[in-house]
């Protein structure tokens, strides 16, 4: 039987997602979640696989940027600039928020890439 | 097991975890020194500690790769080892030598064993993590040597496998920059020059060609995916390993007195330097869920994966952390070194050495896997050594933060002892951190003890 027949319907887009998931995280932030979002809206009818890959992988970078960008401005807005146990915090805070959601990543992609569905845990979404 | 003369491998596990516990003793002791400073001097000085907790450290982790190879190499070669009776001479030459070293260290001071050991006729010592006497050095030399002979012989008459063809690579890497440790110049820049080409070159470089080896052999184990597949996956890791580590061994020339090209070149590769190890932990966790088999070695399973993921974090993450030049002006030197290096070491090689420990020392015993109750307990100090190696990562990470703005940051910098003061509760909590370690430590030898029903191998 020919690799491409052995194939879960969606995978392909699946693995898309997660690995714009990685990249929005690692090389584009911003660039690659626009691409998540266009994605998101314009496979709404997607395979089941491909469904819940584009669903977690939309909803996980919103949380991303709340965890990341939003709570990192809140340390720094409460903390000053000035304090040293803002940066203590802050650098600590981002670095394990960040690598968590990377090796998140990483899970979500190898389980796409095995034609699996993935649920991130506590941030993710149900798949259908 | 396979083939009969895999058995070697028993003792080099064996003496490799003794040498682990004697590097997490004398680590607790060090740390303990970082807050209570003349604690058990001036019997072991911190200096002395610290060399034996770093050279254990490296030995046991040779003991663990040469382990790993004389019973990697058999089955992937499809023959008996060369001679397995120099592999068994070689084991008590080094352990022999290893023993002496540390004695040394212990018994005697520092000046009067490079006296003693005619460290004048070649100065290599003094120098961090090659502290070693010249004697110890030369010897270190003969075992590698011989092993390499060994096993490269082996291959030679068996059939070439990609796997064990990089194992070789990393295994002939490591020989040939050790070599380093024997030029010793007098001028500073050069010496520290080519200092790292021991250094960096083993631990982003060769080591890490010996570390996909073994992670791809033990996941072709447990996972029964295509060796093809696993393959295609090595080679991409090893290509992207010397691709980002060779070039990258410039992040060691930024302050040292080399041109300042070095902050360039440093900066952009040894940044790409998690890639590699990025590429490992997908690798692990994909060939895990496309797995054909439920093998019943569940342990080795798991270390196999927290290997990805731990050299991932502490290679990759937390290397880039102060990698970069603009960044490491400021953290060089601090305990954000430490921090990176307590989770790298771990993460990547610790790790990969337990992994194939865990899943060939059942084999080597003559069963498939533990027994359930066994594994379990193996799984428990998989999360307990983990889990405090995460700790003392961050309580480091905080420490080295906070000293970073007390001595190179504040407007009025305080000295460097004065910052230690102040960041001593971090300190303390590390020394509890790593309490939990050893207690995680003494749970895995347990675990080599407990009975129950086992499948055959």
């Amino acid at each position: 039987m020919p690799p491409s027949a052995a194939k879960p319907a969606g995978q392909g887009l699946a693995v898309i997602a997660e690995t714009l998931f990685l990249a929005n995280l690692l090389l584009a932030p911003g660039l690659a979640f626009v691409a998540i979002v266009w994605l998101w809206r314009k496979h709404r009818d997607a395979a089941p696989l491909a469904r819940c890959h584009l669903e977690q992988t939309f909803f996980v970078s919103l949380w991303g940027g709340v965890l990341l960008v939003v709570a990192c401005a809140a340390i720094l807005l409460l903390g000053g600039l000035d304090w040293e146990w803002t940066w203590v915090v802050v650098i600590i805070y981002f670095t394990c928020v960040h690598s968590t959601l990377v090796l998140l990543g990483v899970v979500g992609l190898s389980k796409a890439l095995a034609g699996k569905a993935y649920v991130y845990p506590l941030i993710g979404r149900r798949c259908a | 097991m396979q083939y009969k003369s895999q058995a070697v491998a028993r003792l080099y596990f064996i003496a490799a975890i003794g040498l682990f516990v004697a590097q997490i003793l004398f680590g607790l002791i060090m740390g303990l020194q970082y807050v209570v400073g003349d604690f058990l001097f001036p019997a072991i000085p911190f200096n002395v500690a610290r060399m034996v907790h770093t050279n254990a450290l490296i030995v046991w982790l040779l003991m663990g790769f040469m382990g790993a190879a004389y019973y990697m190499v058999p089955e992937e070669s499809e023959t008996e080892l060369f001679s397995p009776k120099l592999a068994v001479l070689m084991f008590w030459v080094f352990l022999a030598a290893a023993a002496l070293t540390v004695l040394g260290y212990l018994l005697v001071p520092y000046a009067g064993l490079a006296k003693m050991t005619g460290n004048d006729l070649l100065p290599t010592m003094g120098r961090e993590f090659l502290e070693q006497p010249l004697p110890t050095k030369v010897g270190i030399v003969v075992v590698a040597l011989v092993f390499l002979f060994n096993i490269t012989m082996t291959v030679l008459k068996g059939k070439k496998t990609a796997i064990s063809l990089v194992l070789l690579l990393g295994l002939w890497g490591l020989a040939l920059f050790f070599l380093f440790s024997f030029y010793n110049p007098d001028n500073v820049v050069k010496d520290k020059f080519y200092w790292w080409w021991v250094v960096h070159l083993w631990v982003e470089g060769v080591w890490e060609l010996i570390l996909g080896a073994i992670l791809a052999f033990v996941l072709i184990k447990v996972t029964g995916v295509d060796r093809e597949v696993i393959e295609k996956w090595l080679y991409v890791i090893v290509t992207l390993t010397l691709i980002t580590g060779i070039i990258g061994t410039g992040h060691h020339y930024y302050w040292i007195g080399t041109p300042e090209y070095w902050q360039w070149w440093g900066s952009i590769f040894s940044a790409l330097e998690p890639i590699p190890f990025f590429a490992m932990t997908l690798f692990a966790f994909n060939m895990v869920n496309r797995r054909r088999r439920e093998h019943p070695n569940k342990a080795a399973t798991l270390w196999a994966l927290g290997t990805g993921v731990m050299s991932f974090l502490g290679a990759g993450v937390w290397g880039f952390l102060h990698t970069l030049a603009p960044v490491n002006f400021y953290t060089h030197g601090t305990q954000i070194t430490a921090a990176h290096g307590h989770m790298a070491f771990y993460g990547a090689y610790v790790m990969v050495v337990l992994t194939m420990i865990s899943y060939a020392m059942p084999i080597l015993r003559g069963r498939a896997a533990n027994p359930g109750k066994a594994q379990v307990a193996e799984m428990w100090a998989f999360w307990l050594m983990t889990v405090s190696i995460v700790f003392i990562t961050l309580f480091l990470t905080a420490a080295g933060i906070l000293q970073i703005w007390l001595q190179r940051v504040a407007a009025t910098p305080m000295s460097f002892m004065d910052a230690q003061d102040q960041v001593a509760l971090f300190y303390w909590m590390r020394e509890w951190a790593g309490v939990v370690f050893l207690t995680g430590l003494v749970v895995y030898i347990t675990s080599f003890f407990v009975k129950g029903e086992t499948a055959k191998a």
